[in-house]
């Protein structure tokens, strides 16, 4: 073999994919070839650093959970309630009227403040559904072992969906959205 | 004891949201580290993971012809991440400044960064191999990545993206040859 031919085999050899004759052959020319043992060695060299390489950053733990809650905002929830994929709340493809506006800062607040309520009574006591007149307030995945559901049991996704359209969806710590409004629906995605 | 994977995409493919929540949860950080090898930074890799899901959850009823659903996750992360890397070229490179970092993200690295193999590997030399694999095109990037670091088989990065082995057997060596000649002063200080 020559060391065109090593070279050619080289990945192949290095991912032992060779045929057993063939990568006797390539060993035989390993043992007599200083320059392809240099080479196979910085190559190998190369592929342990790959196969050891994580990220340099990881992300908190709580992120996975975050991370998660904010497909199934998108995707579950969403379809549920068949909101429009995304929704900007001022601009995008819709045109607000002042009134409007008004009403969606108003429902925003409202949303935030229920958030806060939920989140500053957590240690003071049991945690319970919010009511809002015909609307309730839900939390996200992230936070449902906080919270009890009318049965007492843990809120769970299943009963998320089935609180039904008329909610507002309040996510969970460090979950960063920007509003949208519907008729009867106000979320956070 | 959880469900296997075949299990919860029947469910899912069947209309279950509840499957696709546990499926979310078990891919997401799959999605998420080859997202963010191939692109260098959280903020994208968090948007890969992101419109992944959605755009799995919206194809949910061609699952039920799906046979491997990790090649189909990837497949749909690499090409979010295509798409996402070419939209950032000519940018400023969006790898993250690790002294910016939060403590307790530093603490974290500490703990990963000792592997079982022989070589310390310090998040340094983690950030030399990010640089030299932000250097690579899309493709070559995606293939050296889904094969050198997460170890898939040529054939399954065939599927994932799309293309004949005989081009995955090419990117990857093209790739390696330019790490090696990029990693080399960093190899040879290490020796």
């Amino acid at each position: 073999m020559t060391c065109l031919e090593f070279r050619l085999r080289l990945d192949q050899y290095l991912d032992q994919e060779l045929s057993a004759e063939d990568k006797h052959t390539a060993e035989d020319h390993l043992e007599s070839c200083s320059s392809c043992r240099e080479e196979l060695a910085s190559q190998r060299q190369v592929q342990r650093l790959l196969s050891d390489f994580t990220p340099p950053v990881q992300p908190p733990e709580d992120y996975w959970n975050r991370s998660r809650d904010r497909v199934l905002a998108r995707t579950v929830l969403s379809s549920n309630h068949a909101v429009p994929e995304k929704i900007d709340t001022f601009g995008g493809h819709r045109s607000y009227t002042p009134l409007m506006r008004s009403m969606i800062s108003v429902a925003a607040s409202a949303a935030l403040l229920a958030t806060a309520l939920v989140l500053g009574s957590r240690h003071e006591r049991p945690a319970v559904v919010l009511r809002q007149g015909q609307s309730e307030v839900i939390v996200s995945a992230g936070l449902a072992d906080m919270l009890e559901t009318p049965g007492g049991g843990p809120l769970t996704l299943g009963d998320q969906r089935r609180i039904g359209s008329l909610s507002v969806l309040v996510g969970g710590p460090g979950m960063v959205g920007r509003f949208g409004y519907l008729p009867g629906l106000l979320r956070i995605y | 004891m959880s469900e296997a994977i075949p299990t919860l995409v029947e469910r899912f493919a069947q209309g279950d949201d509840v499957a696709f929540g546990e499926l979310v949860a078990r891919f997401q950080k799959k999605v998420y580290f080859l997202a963010y090898q191939t692109l260098g930074n959280h903020l994208d890799a968090d948007e890969v993971v992101q419109e992944t899901f959605v755009r799995i959850y919206r194809k949910r009823k061609e699952f039920e012809h799906v046979t491997n659903f990790t090649s189909f996750v990837i497949r749909v992360a690499s090409n979010y991440a295509i798409d996402l890397l070419r939209k950032r070229k000519g940018q400023a490179t969006a790898t993250e400044d690790l002294t910016a970092l939060p403590a307790t993200v530093q603490l974290d690295l500490s703990r990963r960064v000792r592997t079982p193999g022989e070589l310390w590997i310090d998040k340094r030399v983690m950030m030399e191999i990010q640089r030299a694999l932000d250097t690579l095109p899309p493709r070559q990037k995606l293939t050296a990545v889904l094969h050198d670091v997460e170890g898939y088989s040529k054939a399954d990065i065939a599927v994932m993206l799309d293309c004949p082995e005989a081009t995955v057997r090419s990117n990857l060596h093209i790739a390696r040859t330019k790490l090696k000649k990029i990693l080399a002063k960093r190899l040879a200080g290490k020796e």
